[in-house]
C-alpha cells in the first residue's frame, strides 16, 4: 500500500480526553510498517475531504457537550456523504459522544432536541450535572475491548447494530448491555480516550481494513498493558 | 431553631478540633465535616469577615492564594486560610470553626480562601466572595472535571453580581466568566522571549472562537491556550489588562509588575516555574485593589519567594537528586514539570512515578491523560535510562514509546520497592536522577532518596 489517509474531523474540539492517542497509534503502527501515513485536520469551516478524495480512515472525537450542537449544523450538510460513506465501507472511527451525532437527536437538559443525522433510530439525552465516568470491558466479536467513559450524557432507544455487548460497565446507559455501532465499516463508541493503543488486537483489525497486507507490528510493552487492564477490570 | 442548630455544630466542630490536634498534632476536615452533618447550611450563618477573597482556577490556586494570605498578613491584617484544609466545603467550614468565637463570628480581619472549581455551588450560595481570583481554566484529571467548558459551567452559573473577578487576561477560557454580570478586572504576562507564534504543546484547549467558532489566531502563546487570542473573523479579544507583568527575565528570575496607575515593581519568581509569574501577577492584582501599597508587596514577595519551592534537590556521594512534583492526572502539569529536562544538559537518569500510585485505594485510572501530554523532554540524548514506575507502567511506556520516546531507555516496575533499590543499585556518580512524581507517590521518592543515602554511606 502506497500512502494510508486519515482525516480528522473538527480537531479544535474533537480533541478530549486524549483523543489524539487514536491518530498518533495508528500513525506510528502504519509507519513501522513501512506504509507512508498523511493525516488530514479538518476544521469546522472547512469542506471534509473525503466529501470529494479518498480517505481511508475518518476519525471523530469527543467533544464537549455544547459543541455538538455546532458540529452537527455542519455535518448535517454533509449528511448524503457521510451516509454514502457507511453504505460503501469506508471506514470510520467515532469515539465519546460523537457516536450520539448518528442517532435521532440529543436532548439538552433545558429540554432542547438537537437533531442528530437520523441514521439510527437511537437518541441520546444529557445529564445536567454528575459526569459519567467508568472503566469498562465490551466484546466485539472475539475481541474484548478495555476502555474509559468520561460521559455527561446516555442514549436510548432502538439499536440494532451494537458495536460492543458489555461484560462490565454501562452499554448506551446503565441499563443496556449493548453500545456504539458497527454497520459495515463505521465503528462508534461510547468510549472516551485513546481506545486503540489501548486495544491492539481491535486496532490491527482495522488497519487489516485499510490495508488487508498489513503485517502487525507490535509496541514492545502494549500487551502487557492491555492484559493487565483486562484482568484488572474483569476482576 | 436552624441558630441553635447552627451553635451546637460550631460547638461539635470545636471539640472535635481541639481533641484532632491533641491526638493526630493535625488539623483533618473532620471537624468541618461534622459541622455541615448537624447544620448543612453553616457556611451561610457564620458571622464572615468584612473582606472575603477566594481563589480558584486549574492550576496555581494552592500557590496564589498562599502569596495572597502572606502579603495581607505582612500589610498588618488579620487573615483565616484554609491552607491546612481541603478546598471543598467541609474544609473552609473546618478553617472557619477554628477561628470563631462561640456564636459563630469569625476572628479575622478578611478571608483568604482557595476553592475547588467544582465546589463553586455549595460555597458561593452559602456567602458572596468580594473577589474571586480564577487563575486559569484546563483541562485536568479526567474523572473529577471532565472538561475545561464544564469546570467554566460550575463556576460560571454560581457567581453574584457583587463579587468582583479578578481574571487572567491571557486565557480566553476562564477570561469569560462572569461577563454581562460581574465587575471584572484583567490581569496578564506581556509577550516574553520565550513566547511562540504557534502553540508549541500537545494540547490547546481554546483552539475556536468561543464567540464565532472560526479558528482564533494568537498574537502569541505563553504556553498551551495561554497568549493573546484574537478572531479576525469576529473581532473577539480579550478585554485590556489592568494589571501586568513585563520584562520577564528567564536567566535572573525576575519581572517587573505593572499596576494601572503606571508604579512599577521589580520581582523575583522561581526560575524555571513561568506559572509563578501569573500567580504573583494575580496575587498582586488582588493586594492592590484591597489597597496595600507596593513597598508591601515587594518585601512580602521577596522574604517569600527565598522560601517555597517547586522541586528538591539534594546530593549524596557525587549523585544528585531532583524531585518534581506535578499535579495528579493533570496534563498541562505534568508537561511543564517534565519541561525542566530542557534546562539541563548533564548525564541523567529521569524516573517517572507520573501516574496514580494509589490507584489500588481510587479505583483503576484513567491514563488518557497521558496522551494530551508533551513527552518530547524525554527525547533527549543526556537522559540514559528511563525508570517508569506503579501499576501503570506499561501504559506509560506505550504512550512514550508511540510519542516517540527511545524504548531501549525504558525500565519498567510495577513494585515500587524494586524501582527504588535499582534506581539506586544502578546509579553512577556525577549522573544525577531527576524523578517526577504524583502527590501519592511522595514516599517513593523519600524511597529511593534513602536507598541512594545508604548506598553512599556503605
Amino acid at each position: 500500500m502506497s500512502k494510508v489517509i486519515i482525516e480528522v474531523l473538527y480537531p479544535e474540539y474533537n480533541n478530549l480526553f486524549g483523543d489524539r492517542g487514536n491518530c498518533e497509534y495508528l500513525k506510528i503502527k502504519l509507519e513501522k510498517a513501512n506504509i507512508e501515513v498523511e493525516v488530514i485536520n479538518t476544521n469546522l469551516y472547512d469542506e471534509p475531504h473525503f466529501i470529494k478524495s479518498h480517505v481511508d480512515v475518518l476519525l471523530i472525537g469527543p467533544c464537549q457537550e455544547k459543541h455538538q450542537k455546532i458540529e452537527l449544523e455542519k455535518l448535517k450538510t454533509y449528511k448524503v456523504a457521510i451516509k454514502n460513506r457507511i453504505d460503501n465501507g469506508g471506514i470510520i472511527l467515532a469515539t465519546g459522544n460523537a457516536f450520539e451525532l448518528f442517532g435521532e437527536y440529543i436532548e439538552t437538559p433545558a429540554g432542547e432536541k438537537i437533531e442528530g443525522l437520523g441514521f439510527y433510530p437511537y437518541y441520546a439525552k444529557q445529564f445536567s450535572k454528575l459526569r459519567y465516568n467508568d472503566c469498562s470491558v465490551g466484546e466485539f466479536e472475539d475481541i474484548k475491548i478495555v476502555g474509559f467513559k468520561n460521559l455527561l450524557s446516555h442514549s436510548y432507544g432502538k439499536n440494532d447494530k451494537p458495536f460492543l455487548t458489555m461484560l462490565k460497565g454501562a452499554g448506551m446507559n446503565r441499563g443496556c448491555k449493548v453500545e456504539g455501532i458497527h454497520d459495515n465499516n463505521f465503528f462508534a463508541t461510547y468510549h472516551t480516550g485513546p481506545i486503540l493503543p489501548l486495544n491492539p488486537q481491535f486496532t490491527d483489525k482495522l488497519i487489516k481494513l485499510i490495508d488487508p497486507k498489513y503485517e502487525s507490528v507490535i509496541l514492545e510493552f502494549e500487551s502487557r498493558a492491555y492484559e493487565k487492564r483486562l484482568e484488572e477490570l474483569l476482576k | 431553631m436552624n441558630k441553635v442548630k447552627f451553635l451546637i455544630a460550631i460547638f461539635a466542630g470545636k471539640i472535635s478540633a481541639f481533641l484532632l490536634q491533641k491526638i493526630f498534632k493535625r488539623g483533618t476536615n473532620t471537624p468541618g465535616a461534622i459541622m455541615l452533618k448537624i447544620c448543612p447550611d453553616a457556611l451561610a450563618r457564620f458571622t464572615m469577615p468584612e473582606k472575603i477573597i477566594c481563589v480558584t482556577g486549574t492550576n496555581g490556586k494552592t500557590g496564589t492564594s498562599n502569596l495572597l494570605t502572606h502579603i495581607i498578613r505582612n500589610s498588618g491584617k488579620t487573615v483565616v486560610n484554609n491552607s491546612k484544609g481541603s478546598n471543598m466545603a467541609p474544609g473552609l467550614a473546618s478553617t472557619l470553626v477554628t477561628d470563631c468565637t462561640l456564636g459563630g463570628k469569625v476572628l479575622a480581619d478578611m478571608a483568604v480562601l482557595e476553592v475547588d472549581e467544582r465546589s463553586s455551588q455549595s460555597i458561593y450560595t452559602k456567602f458572596t466572595p468580594n473577589y474571586i481570583l480564577c487563575t486559569n481554566l484546563f483541562r485536568d484529571s479526567i474523572k473529577r472535571n471532565g472538561h475545561s467548558g464544564f469546570i467554566f459551567d460550575k463556576i460560571n452559573d454560581y457567581l453574584d453580581k457583587k463579587t468582583t473577578l479578578i481574571l487572567n487576561g491571557n486565557d480566553g477560557i476562564s477570561g469569560l466568566l462572569g461577563e454581562d454580570v460581574c465587575e471584572r478586572v484583567f490581569f496578564s504576562v506581556n509577550k516574553t522571549e520565550k513566547s511562540t507564534d504557534k502553540c508549541t504543546d500537545t494540547v490547546c484547549d481554546l483552539i475556536a472562537c468561543p464567540k464565532c467558532n472560526h479558528l482564533l489566531d494568537y498574537d502569541f502563546y505563553h504556553y498551551n491556550h495561554i497568549g493573546v487570542p484574537i478572531c479576525k473573523h469576529c473581532g473577539f479579544k480579550m478585554p485590556e489588562s489592568s494589571f501586568f507583568a513585563s520584562d520577564v527575565n528567564f536567566k535572573e528570575g525576575t519581572f517587573i509588575f505593572n499596576d494601572k496607575t503606571g508604579e512599577t515593581l521589580t520581582l523575583p519568581f522561581q526560575k524555571g516555574n513561568f506559572f509563578n509569574v501569573f500567580n504573583i501577577t494575580g496575587a498582586c492584582a488582588v493586594c492592590r485593589l484591597l489597597g496595600i501599597d507596593m513597598k508591601t508587596i515587594e518585601e512580602s514577595i521577596v522574604d517569600l519567594s527565598s522560601k517555597i519551592g517547586r522541586f528538591q534537590e539534594d546530593e549524596n556521594s557525587g549523585v544528585k537528586v531532583v524531585s518534581m512534583l506535578s499535579k495528579n492526572q493533570n496534563p498541562i502539569s505534568c508537561s511543564q514539570s517534565l519541561k525542566y529536562l530542557d534546562s539541563t544538559s548533564e548525564e541523567k537518569d529521569v524516573v517517572l512515578l507520573i501516574t496514580d500510585s494509589n490507584d489500588k485505594f481510587h479505583g483503576h485510572e484513567d491514563i488518557s491523560w497521558l496522551y494530551d501530554t508533551d513527552f518530547g523532554p524525554l527525547i533527549n540524548d543526556s537522559i540514559k535510562t528511563i525508570y517508569i514506575g506503579g501499576s501503570r507502567c506499561f501504559d506509560v511506556a506505550t504512550c512514550l514509546e508511540i510519542k516517540g520516546v527511545d524504548k531501549d531507555k525504558f525500565i519498567v516496575f510495577e513494585n515500587y520497592d524494586e524501582l527504588a533499590s535499582e534506581v539506586s543499585r544502578k546509579s553512577v556518580t556525577g549522573r544525577s536522577i531527576i524523578v517526577f512524581f504524583e502527590l501519592y507517590a511522595t514516599r517513593v521518592v523519600k524511597k529511593i532518596r534513602a536507598a541512594i543515602k545508604e548506598k553512599g554511606d556503605k
